[in-house]
């Protein structure tokens, strides 16, 4: 009886701890995420923008994603890897104006990414 | 991970309670928390491995929410004394001294039918070689015999009515109408088949008959000869 109220505790306290720590993660990463989006877009929208800007960007995002496969389906990286791809596209042919809606978009996925595994009732059923 | 973790709870609970419901016929030899168990795990571990897009962490979330729930269910069945008969459920006496009890038979989705065949599997051919039998928790059948009830059972019984209804196959194996069987059970007390309960007959001719609502009668028919 000790062993299995100990076991209880032993995978009740790894199971809270690690959605804890998957849920900061991803939370925080795409904060940061959007955050770059934000200045990239302002920046694009000013017509200032250049592929190094959008460069910084596309690291940010190389460096995080490997980790946050471990967390979320690969679909919703892989979309948010594609849209970036074209984003980044478009900047390298100075095409701020095709550029934009990709940021956008980008930016919206950094909101409904996160949202669509946040511990809510509309995503439990 | 948490919403996995939800998730894996509330599948469980859900699959839990059908379980529950659906009573003792759906379970063979499981308590309802391990068929549900045994039904959910394999997609948790092959969903995640077979189909690379869902991360294998969701997989082993699922798979250790499911640990810990039945942790806590084998726990609540050995520390909380009240627990055991809502998670496991209680045994069913489906046959007393009285006879068949049929309310007991449906609240486990179970007919006569399927107590026959159980008691044919442990061994009784006739319903009343036993003085009780009843349906364990986990769905095996376990019966009480008479002291005699080798003896009672020298020819295989076959069903002449069931639950108000005649099985004309058996009637007619036995060489007689079904108006030779009303008149019968007219004489013992019965004023129509459809309050027949349950009536089987052996070769020898010795009949048992069971009123619904009522205890159960035996007697026999003296036919001159054995039939089978």
């Amino acid at each position: 009886m000790v062993k299995t109220a100990i076991s209880i505790f032993i995978s009740l306290g790894l199971i809270l701890i690690v959605s804890y720590f998957e849920i900061a993660y991803v939370n925080s990463t795409f904060s940061d995420f959007r955050e770059l989006l934000t200045v990239l877009y302002l920046k694009v929208q000013s017509g200032k923008a250049t592929y190094e800007d959008g460069y910084a960007t596309l690291t940010f995002w190389e460096d995080k994603k490997d980790v946050l496969h471990v967390w979320l389906p690969h679909t919703s990286i892989n979309n948010v890897e594609n849209e970036l791809s074209e984003a980044m596209g478009y900047l390298r042919q100075e095409n701020c104006e095709d550029a934009l809606p990709k940021i956008e978009i980008l930016i919206n996925l950094t909101h409904s990414i996160p949202e669509s595994y946040a511990i809510k009732i509309k995503n439990v059923f | 991970m948490g919403l996995i973790f939800i998730r894996a709870i509330v599948v469980f609970v859900a699959l839990f309670l059908t379980m529950r419901l659906m009573g003792k016929r759906q379970i063979g030899e499981m308590q309802p928390y391990e068929l549900v168990i045994t039904l959910i795990i394999a997609d948790l571990a092959c969903i995640p491995m077979a189909d690379n897009s869902i991360p294998l962490t969701y997989g082993l979330v699922a798979i250790a929410t499911v640990y810990l729930l039945h942790q806590i269910v084998c726990l609540l069945d050995l520390c909380v004394s009240g627990a055991k008969p809502v998670l496991s459920g209680k045994p069913s006496i489906v046959i007393n001294k009285n006879g068949i009890d049929a309310t007991q038979l449906k609240k486990n989705s179970l007919d006569i039918t399927d107590l026959i065949e159980s008691m044919r599997g442990a061994g009784y051919f006739s319903l009343d070689s036993v003085d009780y039998a009843l349906y364990e928790s986990n769905g095996t059948f376990s019966a009480l015999p008479k002291p005699d009830y080798e003896s009672k059972q020298n020819s295989l019984p076959v069903i002449l009515i069931n639950e108000g209804k005649y099985h004309l196959k058996n009637v007619a194996l036995t060489h007689r109408s079904t108006d030779y069987y009303n008149a019968i059970l007219r004489d013992h007390g019965f004023k129509s088949p459809h309050q027949v309960l349950i009536m089987t007959v052996d070769g020898n001719g010795k009949v048992y008959a069971q009123q619904r609502g009522k205890r159960y009668q035996t007697f026999n028919l003296n036919w001159e000869k054995k039939i089978w």
